[in-house]
């Protein structure tokens, strides 16, 4: 078994050779023996590896248990690992995979934290591998398609953010960023860290620190002249596709999510996953593509994903035999143990994730009608894979966003969007009372009179038994000279007070008094 | 540099010599120690200036102390030994899974120094090339050394050796010579190497025999004075221009919190002694030390100014006892025959010499999980009495005992 293993690696090195030829240098993106069958788009992939301290984040104590100081940087370390479409040039020469396992940091304070994480991501090779040395000590000799120290290719492209899972490292999906970053996209990431220890545990504290560290890959991408901001996607993968939901749930930049058999979709996670404190459902409004291995276990659960009304969700089922076979490991496993001695080691269920995704984010980041048109087609659950759609609703505005539109003197429009949805739905609660009452006042305070009655005339439509927006809309009515309507307002206000059971007695007879009396003055 | 700038003339070397002739110790147990600090190569000092020596037929001159960086994690210990001196600095693909190349790459980048310095690194353990083809093992070379040369960031290796060479069969076969002389054709490797640590005389004379090899980077130290086929190939391999370079040279002791095996001597006497010893053993053209911090750099470095012994190195090398008591395995494999369950035991005492001398347990669990199941420390768990006897006093009941603790 071990001889077949490494006649099969020697053969894939003696492909690699003839192919490639010795010290292959590459002017293009070649696919690397991980990819199987899978085509590279047109730009040569260049990878390069940042290192940044959060200094907001403490990730050491300042004093060791006993008391004795700690001496070294206590800040957050952050490596930023970026794929980006590069320029041709003749002498690029292909990284190999070792160097994914441990991006080489400039900044040698760096290398600690990174050798703990090359120990991590190398625990899963061997795992993979059989726990044999000699195997992996191959593997890592193997190029990957991305090349360093290439130039940034000129133009924008768009961004997306990875998020790896809690316990494994930029390699798992090395070729989903390679293969996108060879298609025009810049793709960013960081490695999961816990909030102190090595690595991200099932604690909200935790998800919080994952997410906190690829919105700081975001900030730091949008320096990059060539980075579009305007365009940007998250792929998360188990633990990660947590991050990227929740990160997508505070941060309206992001346009697209790709979630990779994400743990909110495993059903003994589910109320871990919506537990977060900064989860909010309503908050998820952009496209989410759901990619899960199919047929692998009994816990997969819509469930959660079902409760994101306002998400246009694209579920695809691929079917394998592991869990493992949905990332490029699967690829690493096969390479490694099949010893079947075919040249044309391929996964087609995890190739066909990769055109998946990358029809998902030229749909959204790139507003490529035709990868819309191909990722909604039948046929892109043509075979075993297990296709479904769930539609977006339209979700009404947050008060801010109401709030904006009228600022932007777009009142119509806000008010339009108002009474559509409640067309739509006359029992929805769109605003509170007191919500729209603020804001009416608000403009009538900014001496925006005409606004100021539409808010409070809307008010009187959503609350028509509350005497207080009744006596609301008359103050706006009365500042803006509109005598008849004020009296009617008034007059509402006495006919609705006594069955508005929402007012305590020493309000109800300041609302009734004000009434009484401003009926008497306008009336004069 | 002439003779002429060296004040550690042959005189002062053959006195040094005649003092350990007389000796009980190690230090008469090094026959050729006179003859080597004086060959031609030689160029010190021993006021300020730096031994060197030429690493055989390579032309390479070199401070004849350089660097073991395999356990090294900080780049700063690199970049500091080259402001020391250090010119040569060994890594391989094994250490750390390529980590180790990468560090040394960066920093010889970062002091833009690639053309003062030589660098050596190693493909291809046992396991890596055992059962390929021609065709696949040539090509496995390549492809094994580009990996190498992508990870340092550079053109060019001085050195690519063999790694773990424990019998001749590498040294003849033909897919690893056409592989490495494409790559000495295409520029990428200047010399060619085999490091050894297991049958260590064999492997040398093989190098000598076969002509191909430029370099030995073997396993030597003070434990192994008695070891008269070894010294000999050694010098030999000297004679006839194959360059070598010394490993292990502490043997585990100086800096192994083992206080018995230490006697009175301190870690700095200890250092000192066994690296001069290796260093005036006659064919040995540098060592490489595997230090890993800025004290232990200093003191390894220290012995690269003046080689003669002082009276309490040169006390410690006679007391025979102490060198026993180090418990160094040479890997001899002599100990296989006495085990009933045949118990690959000279891996266990390579798993202990990484967690208990080096303090690297990463590489101490991936070598014990490198050992075939069937004759690994399970084997053990159930052996309360173990009959294995080393034939040069390592205490292999006890280290697997410790073994079992870690692991079991």
């Amino acid at each position: 078994m071990l001889q077949d293993n490494h006649r099969l690696l020697a053969t894939v090195a003696v492909l690699l050779v003839v192919f490639l030829g010795p010290g292959s240098r590459t002017a293009r993106c070649e696919a690397s023996v991980f990819w199987g069958g899978l085509s590279p788009g047109p730009h040569l992939v260049g990878f390069e590896a940042v290192e940044k301290y959060d200094y907001s984040r403490t990730f050491r104590e300042k004093y060791y248990y006993d008391g004795v100081p700690y001496d070294g940087e206590r800040a957050r370390p952050i490596q930023i690992c970026v794929w980006y479409p590069a320029s041709p040039r003749d002498d690029a020469t292909p990284l190999v995979l070792s160097e994914y396992l441990f991006p080489l940091p400039e900044d040698s304070r760096f290398f600690d934290i990174l050798s703990q994480l090359q120990a991590r991501e190398l625990g899963s090779l061997f795992g993979l591998l059989g726990n044999n040395r000699a195997l992996v000590q191959d593997m890592i000799n193997l190029p990957v398609s991305a090349v360093s120290e290439a130039p940034r290719l000129a133009g924008t492209f768009p961004l997306v953010v990875y998020f790896a899972n809690s316990q494994t490292g930029i390699s798992e999906d090395a070729v989903l960023c390679e293969y996108l970053a060879s298609h025009g996209f810049i793709v960013a990431t960081s490695h999961s860290l816990g909030a102190v220890g090595l690595t991200p545990d099932m604690l909200p504290l935790d998800v919080e620190a994952t997410v906190r560290d690829r919105e700081l890959v975001l900030g730091h991408m949008r320096d990059y002249s060539n980075v579009n901001p305007d365009r940007v996607g998250l792929i998360g993968r188990g633990y990660g596709g947590l991050g990227a939901l929740i990160m997508q749930m505070r941060n309206s930049d992001v346009d697209a999510v790709a979630a990779v058999d994400p743990l909110f979709t495993y059903r003994p996670l589910l109320e871990f996953a919506a537990g977060s404190p900064f989860y909010d459902a309503t908050r998820m409004q952009v496209p989410l593509m759901i990619a899960y291995p199919s047929g692998v276990d009994e816990m997969f659960d819509k469930s959660l994903v079902e409760d994101l009304p306002y998400s246009d969700r694209c579920f695809f089922g691929f079917p394998m035999a592991r869990r493992q076979n949905l990332s490029s490991y699967g690829i690493v496993a096969a390479i490694g143990l099949d010893t079947t001695g075919a040249a044309d080691i391929s996964s087609p269920s995890y190739e066909a994730f990769c055109r998946h995704t990358l029809d998902f984010m030229k749909a959204y980041l790139l507003d490529d009608s035709s990868s819309l048109e191909s990722l909604n087609s039948p046929a892109m659950g043509a075979g075993d894979i297990v296709a479904s759609v769930l539609p977006a609703s339209t979700p009404p505005p947050t008060e801010a966003q109401f709030s904006r539109l009228i600022e932007a003197d777009r009142i119509e429009k806000a008010v339009d969007i108002f009474y559509q949805l409640k067309k739509s739905d006359p029992d929805l609660v769109i605003f509170q009372e007191a919500t729209l009452n603020a804001l009416g006042y608000n403009l009538l305070t900014a001496n925006r009179l005409r606004e100021a009655a539409i808010i409070f005339k809307l008010n009187t439509e959503a609350y028509p038994n509350s005497a207080n927006v009744w006596d609301s809309y008359a103050d706006a009515c009365i500042a803006s000279g509109d005598t008849q309507a004020a009296i009617t307002c008034y007059e509402r206000v006495l006919e609705v007070l006594p069955g508005d059971s929402a007012v305590g007695p020493g309000i109800r007879e300041i609302l009734q008094n004000n009434a009484t009396q401003g009926l008497e003055r306008l009336r004069q | 540099m002439t003779p002429s700038d060296s004040e550690y003339t042959r005189r002062k070397f053959l006195a040094t010599a005649a003092t350990g002739l007389v000796s009980a110790g190690v230090l008469s147990l090094s026959p050729g120690a006179a003859a080597a600090q004086t060959s031609k190569e030689e160029s010190s000092t021993a006021s300020g200036r730096i031994v060197h020596r030429t690493l055989g037929r390579t032309g390479i001159n070199l401070p004849v102390v350089s660097m073991g960086v395999m356990n090294a994690g900080n780049p700063e210990v690199v970049q500091a030994s080259f402001e020391l001196g250090v010119r040569h600095f060994d890594t391989a693909a094994y250490y750390q899974f390529g980590r180790n190349e990468q560090m040394v790459g960066s920093v010889i980048g970062r002091l833009g120094a690639r053309n003062e310095t030589i660098i050596g690194t190693k493909i291809l353990t046992p396991q890596q090339r055992t059962g390929l083809s021609y065709e696949a093992l040539k090509a496995k070379t390549i492809s094994s050394c580009e990996a190498s040369l992508g990870r340092l960031k550079m053109e060019h290796v001085d050195i690519l050796y063999i790694h773990d060479v424990r019998d001749s069969a590498p040294l003849n076969d033909p897919g690893i010579i056409d592989g490495l002389t494409e790559l000495k054709k295409q520029g990428k490797v200047r010399s060619t190497g085999v490091a050894t640590h297991a049958a260590m005389a064999d492997v040398i004379n093989g190098v000598v025999a076969g002509g191909f090899f430029d370099v030995v980077l073997t396993a030597i130290n003070f434990t192994m004075a008695d070891d008269a086929n070894l010294l000999a190939a050694v010098r030999n391999a000297g004679e006839k221009g194959v360059g070598i370079v010394a490993m292990k040279t502490l043997a585990g002791g100086a800096r192994w919190p083992n206080p018995a095996s230490r006697q009175d001597y301190t870690s700095s006497t200890i250092t000192t002694a066994a690296l001069k010893w290796v260093l005036r053993t006659e064919g040995v053209s540098t060592s490489i030390p595997g230090y890993t911090n800025y004290e232990h750099m200093r003191e390894d470095f220290s012995v690269a100014y003046d080689l003669e012994y002082t009276d309490e190195e040169r006390s410690f090398l006679s007391d025979n006892s102490i060198r026993l008591g180090m418990g160094f395995c040479r890997q001899c494999r002599s100990c296989l025959a006495a085990c009933p369950d045949k118990v690959d035991i000279p891996g266990l005492m390579r798993t202990h010499m990484y967690a208990a001398q080096y303090g690297n347990l990463f590489e101490a669990r991936a070598t014990l999980d490198a050992l075939p199941a069937e004759r690994g420390l399970k084997k053990c768990i159930d052996c309360s009495t173990c009959v294995a006897r080393c034939a040069h006093s390592v205490d292999i009941a006890g280290r697997i005992d410790e073994l079992k603790t870690l692991y079991c």
